[in-house]
């Protein structure tokens, strides 16, 4: 008899338990369709998305701050400077006009080496605007946009960049990539 | 949408404890702690069906506790519930071996809950077998001796809910399935020891 009581008050306290869980299963189910927004199946669907979204947009926007403060004349300059072997044109059979834009290129590379841009890209635009100075020309298009860039005047190079990107005939055209034109934009809006 | 009630601590536990419809305070819970407990699972190893269902059995382990007078109230009822909820998760994550050391020693070092409330939680499991073992009486039974017990409806209104002739037979029927319950409990030592277990907290 005495276990049969302590079975009764078992199974009362089991049924007080049991029906206490019964309600708070059926509270349960209401209240999930408010906090989830009327238990929208597009909004659960949509949640990981969302959370794949955000963590991209970090991704870009962190991705685009490195950007912004890594992208300086310097930097760019580093990354689209060849290195040029100086030619010597000097013999019997030389052009003299050629050895002369050779000699003067030269030098506006070596100025370029040195730092001294003005200089530089005053030879260059020299070199450009002779209309006889054929490849000599193209090579100065290239150290010329290069000088431009370094000389934080991102625009002007831009320009050039531009012009040996749309012509595949051009010695440098495989130099300049998308990516480096987008650079060369981006730094361009940056010094605006 | 139902109206959500604005809660004080005392005022959500007085209502627990002596109101008769848990709707209210239920309401007020969700919408006040579900998100950033949810949020805590989603973060550590869950996932958003695993979220809802350790929420449910957050807030019913708090209701109980409430109602037994278990709640000391040493700790604002949101710490509780984190707490809780913590600790549930760590439980369920140890069951499925997926307890990360570093979470155990975060929700360790995290966690200010009494001893009861972690015999409390400890408990899961034979709590989660009496629950099944009250299913496999059937739906009559559960549903006259909740309505008795539970509800603590009288044997008139239960009469007008279910369909039988009359008192008596409702009578009859509650006392058949109180025997088979008690049957089953002295044949089966192990399951009134579980029963046992799992309905005493101190």
């Amino acid at each position: 008899m005495n276990n049969e009581t302590n079975h009764e008050d078992l199974i009362k306290a089991a049924m007080g338990s049991y029906g206490l869980k019964q309600e708070v299963a059926r509270l349960h189910k209401e209240n999930m369709k408010v906090v989830e927004g009327a238990s929208s199946p597009v909004i659960r669907m949509m949640r990981p998305m969302m959370r794949i979204a955000a963590s991209l947009l970090i991704l870009i926007i962190a991705g685009s701050v490195y950007f912004y403060f890594n992208s300086t004349s310097e930097q760019l300059f580093d990354d689209a400077f060849i290195s040029y072997s100086p030619v010597t044109t000097r013999g019997e059979n030389a052009d003299r006009s050629i050895d002369s834009r050779t000699t003067l290129f030269n030098r506006a590379y070596e100025y370029l080496q040195k730092q001294e841009l003005d200089s530089s890209i005053a030879i260059l635009q020299r070199i450009r605007n002779d209309a006889g100075a054929g490849s000599i020309a193209e090579n100065a298009d290239y150290y010329l946009a290069l000088a431009y860039l370094r000389n934080h005047q991102a625009a002007k190079a831009l320009t050039i960049f531009k012009k040996i990107a749309g012509d595949v005939d051009h010695p440098y055209y495989k130099e300049v990539s998308s990516w480096l034109l987008w650079k060369v934009r981006f730094l361009a809006w940056k010094q605006e | 949408m139902p109206l959500i009630p604005d809660y004080s601590d005392e005022a959500l536990l007085r209502e627990i404890r002596t109101g008769t419809q848990l709707d209210r305070p239920l309401n007020f819970m969700y919408s006040r702690f579900f998100r950033p407990l949810a949020q805590h699972i989603e973060q550590n190893n869950g996932n958003s069906q695993d979220a809802e269902d350790i929420f449910q059995e957050t807030i019913l382990t708090f209701i109980e506790l409430v109602k037994q007078d278990k709640f000391r109230g040493e700790s604002s009822v949101k710490t509780f519930l984190f707490s809780v909820n913590r600790n549930i998760w760590m439980n369920e994550l140890k069951k499925r071996g997926r307890l990360s050391r570093h979470y155990a020693n975060f929700a360790i070092g995290q966690d200010n809950s009494d001893p009861t409330v972690e015999k409390f939680i400890s408990k899961r499991e034979a709590r989660r077998q009496v629950m099944e073992f009250i299913q496999q009486l059937g739906p009559t039974c559960e549903e006259i001796l909740l309505s008795f017990y539970y509800e603590k409806l009288s044997m008139a209104e239960i009469l007008s809910r279910l369909k039988y002739q009359n008192e008596q037979v409702v009578r009859n029927r509650k006392a058949k399935c109180m025997k088979t319950l008690e049957q089953k409990l002295a044949a089966d030592p192990q399951t009134a020891r579980t029963f046992k277990e799992a309905l005493q907290y101190e």
